[in-house]
C-alpha cells in the first residue's frame, strides 16, 4: 500500500462559549473556566431548562463588512469568523494558494433553526407571501461551507456533513480524504451550531437530554461524575486548517500538530441512545488507531465525547476499555466547560486536543466530584495536568448512531 | 393613503436595515443591481417589506422592468389604496 500523504494542522479558529480566538479559548480550557450561564437570547419562561453555554460578545461586524454578512444566519456567521481566525492563525493569506486547491468541509447538525422558527410563525400568521425570499439560502446546513468559500474564493471540494453531534468529526474525516486523495492541498474544516432557540431548547427539554441544574449553570455539565444529569446545550463553531504536510512545510508554516487518521462507524442500534456496550464506538476507535498506525499504548490522551448523559458516558467508558484494556490513557471531556456544541463539538474538542499536544498539557474534566464505578477512567479531574504527549484521539458521537474518531500527533 | 415619499422611505429603511446597503449610496436614480449591489432575492426582500407595510401585492411580471429605486417607488406607490 502506498504511504498516505501526511497532513498538518496549521490553524485553529474557535468561536465558543469559553472564548473567541485560540488564546482566550485555550486559556479558559487550561484554567477550567465554564462558559455556562442562563439563556439570554429569548425568554425561557415555561422551559424546564433555562441554562446553556452561549457565545459572549460576538459581533460579526468585527470580521466582515455588514453588507457581506446580510445573508449569513448566526451559525454561518460563527463559521465564517472561525474560518477567518483559523486562516490568520495559520498565517495563510486566502488569496495566496491556488483557489481550486483549497476545500471547505464544515458540518452542522441542523443549520439555521431560528430562521425556520421565525418564518414558520410568519407563514402561520401572515400567509405564504410573508416567507423570506432568502430563507432557503440562509437556513440550509451547507450555507456555512458555501459562504466561507464565497468570501475567501476557495474553489476546491466543498461539503457540509450532517451527522448531528458527529458532524464536525465526519467533516474532519472528509478533509483528511480530500488531502490524501489529492483533491485539495488545504481544507478548512470543522463544525458550527446554533441550537439555543425556543424550538431547539424545547425539543431537547422534551427529549429529557439536558441537565436541569438551573440554579447552578457553571456546575451543570458533569461528565463521568456519578451525579451527572444530562448535557448543557451550547452554541459556537470551531474551524481548523488542515494542510498537506509538504505544502505547509514549503511555505514555512508553523505546524501545530499532525493529523494521523480517522475512524468512522455506526452503532446501528437506536436513533438517540448509544449502544450500551459501546460496540460501535470501540469499532470507531479501533479503525482510527489502525488508520493512524498507532497502538493503544501510543495514545497518551483521549478527548471523550463525554456529554454527561447517564447512558452515554458509561457506554463510552466501556468502549474505551474494549480498545485500551486495563490501563486506558487519561480521558477528559471539555464539555464540562464548553457545554455541548453538537455539530461543532468534535472540532472544538480537536482544538483543545491539538493545543494539549502543543502545550503538553491535558485539559481537565471540571465539576468532577463523585466517581461513578460505571465510568472508571482517569478523567483528569478538575485541574489541567502537564503530560508528555505524543498522540491523542478525539471521540465525537451523534444522534442517529454516528461515531467519529480523529487521531492527532505531536508536530 | 400613503404618499410616494412614504414608500421611498420604507424602501430605504429595508435597504439599510435589512440589506446593509450604505445609506449614502442610495438615490432614486441608482441602479439597484449595478450601483447598490442587489440581487433578485434582495429585490424581493425589499418589495415584500413594502407590500406588507402598505398591504399591497406586486406580481413578478410587474417587477421585471424595475431597475432603479425610483421605478420601484412608482410601481409600489401606484398600488397603494388600489388593491389592498
Amino acid at each position: 500500500m502506498p504511504s498516505k500523504r501526511r497532513i498538518a494542522v496549521t490553524g485553529i479558529g474557535p468561536v465558543t462559549p469559553v472564548g473567541i480566538g485560540i488564546d482566550p479559548f485555550w486559556d479558559s480550557i487550561r484554567a477550567g473556566r465554564s462558559g455556562a450561564g442562563h439563556v439570554t437570547q429569548f425568554d425561557t419562561t415555561g422551559f424546564a431548562v433555562n441554562i446553556a453555554a452561549e457565545v459572549k460578545d460576538f459581533n460579526i461586524a468585527d470580521f466582515i463588512e455588514p453588507r457581506r454578512s446580510r445573508r449569513m444566519e448566526l451559525f454561518t456567521q460563527f463559521a465564517f469568523a472561525a474560518s477567518k481566525m483559523a486562516l490568520e492563525h495559520a498565517g495563510l493569506n486566502p488569496s495566496d494558494p491556488d483557489p481550486v486547491r483549497v476545500g471547505v468541509v464544515i458540518g452542522s447538525g441542523v443549520g439555521g433553526l431560528r430562521l425556520i422558527e421565525d418564518d414558520t410563525m410568519n407563514l402561520n400568521t401572515k400567509g405564504p407571501r410573508s416567507v423570506a425570499p432568502d430563507l432557503i439560502a440562509r437556513m440550509m446546513a451547507n450555507s456555512a461551507s458555501g459562504a466561507v468559500a464565497i468570501e475567501f474564493g476557495f474553489q476546491g471540494p466543498n461539503e457540509a456533513t450532517v451527522t448531528a453531534c458527529a458532524a464536525s468529526g465526519n467533516a474532519m474525516a472528509r478533509a483528511i480524504d480530500h488531502i490524501r486523495n489529492g483533491n485539495a492541498d488545504i481544507v478548512v474544516t470543522g463544525g458550527t451550531e446554533t441550537p439555543i432557540t425556543p424550538l431547539g431548547l424545547a425539543a431537547f427539554c422534551a427529549a429529557r437530554a439536558l441537565s436541569k441544574r438551573n440554579d447552578d449553570p457553571e456546575h451543570a455539565s458533569r461528565p463521568f461524575d456519578a451525579n451527572r444529569d444530562g448535557f448543557l446545550l451550547a452554541e459556537g463553531s470551531t474551524v481548523l486548517v488542515f494542510e498537506a504536510w509538504d505544502v505547509a512545510e514549503a511555505r514555512g508554516a508553523n505546524i501545530l500538530a499532525e493529523v494521523l487518521g480517522y475512524g468512522l462507524s455506526a452503532d446501528a442500534h437506536h436513533l438517540v441512545m448509544p449502544q450500551p456496550e459501546g460496540v460501535g464506538a470501540a469499532a470507531c476507535m479501533h479503525m482510527a488507531l489502525a488508520d493512524a498506525q498507532l497502538t493503544p499504548g501510543d495514545v497518551g490522551y483521549i478527548s471523550a465525547h463525554g456529554t454527561a448523559t447517564s447512558l452515554g458516558d458509561a457506554a463510552e467508558t466501556k468502549a474505551i476499555r474494549k480498545v485500551f484494556g486495563d490501563s486506558p490513557p487519561p480521558t477528559s471531556s471539555t464539555k464540562s466547560m464548553t457545554g455541548h456544541l453538537l455539530g461543532a463539538a468534535g472540532s472544538t474538542a480537536a482544538a483543545a486536543t491539538i493545543m494539549a499536544l502543543v502545550d503538553q498539557t491535558l485539559p481537565p474534566t471540571t465539576n468532577y466530584e463523585t466517581p461513578d464505578p460505571a465510568c472508571d477512567l482517569d478523567v483528569v479531574p478538575n485541574q489541567a495536568r502537564p503530560a508528555k504527549l505524543e498522540a491523542a484521539i478525539i471521540n465525537t458521537f451523534g444522534f442517529g448512531g454516528h461515531n467519529a474518531t480523529i487521531a492527532f500527533g505531536k508536530a | 393613503m400613503a404618499t410616494r415619499d412614504e414608500v421611498v422611505t420604507s424602501l430605504k429603511e429595508t435597504l439599510v436595515d435589512r440589506l446593509k446597503v450604505d445609506a449614502a449610496t442610495i438615490t432614486e436614480d441608482a441602479n439597484l443591481f449595478e450601483d447598490l449591489g442587489l440581487d433578485s432575492i434582495d429585490l424581493m426582500t425589499v418589495v415584500m417589506a413594502v407590500e406588507e407595510k402598505f398591504a399591497i401585492e406586486v406580481s413578478d411580471e410587474e417587477l421585471e422592468d424595475v431597475t432603479t429605486l425610483g421605478q420601484a417607488a412608482d410601481l409600489l406607490s401606484a398600488k397603494v389604496g388600489t388593491n389592498a
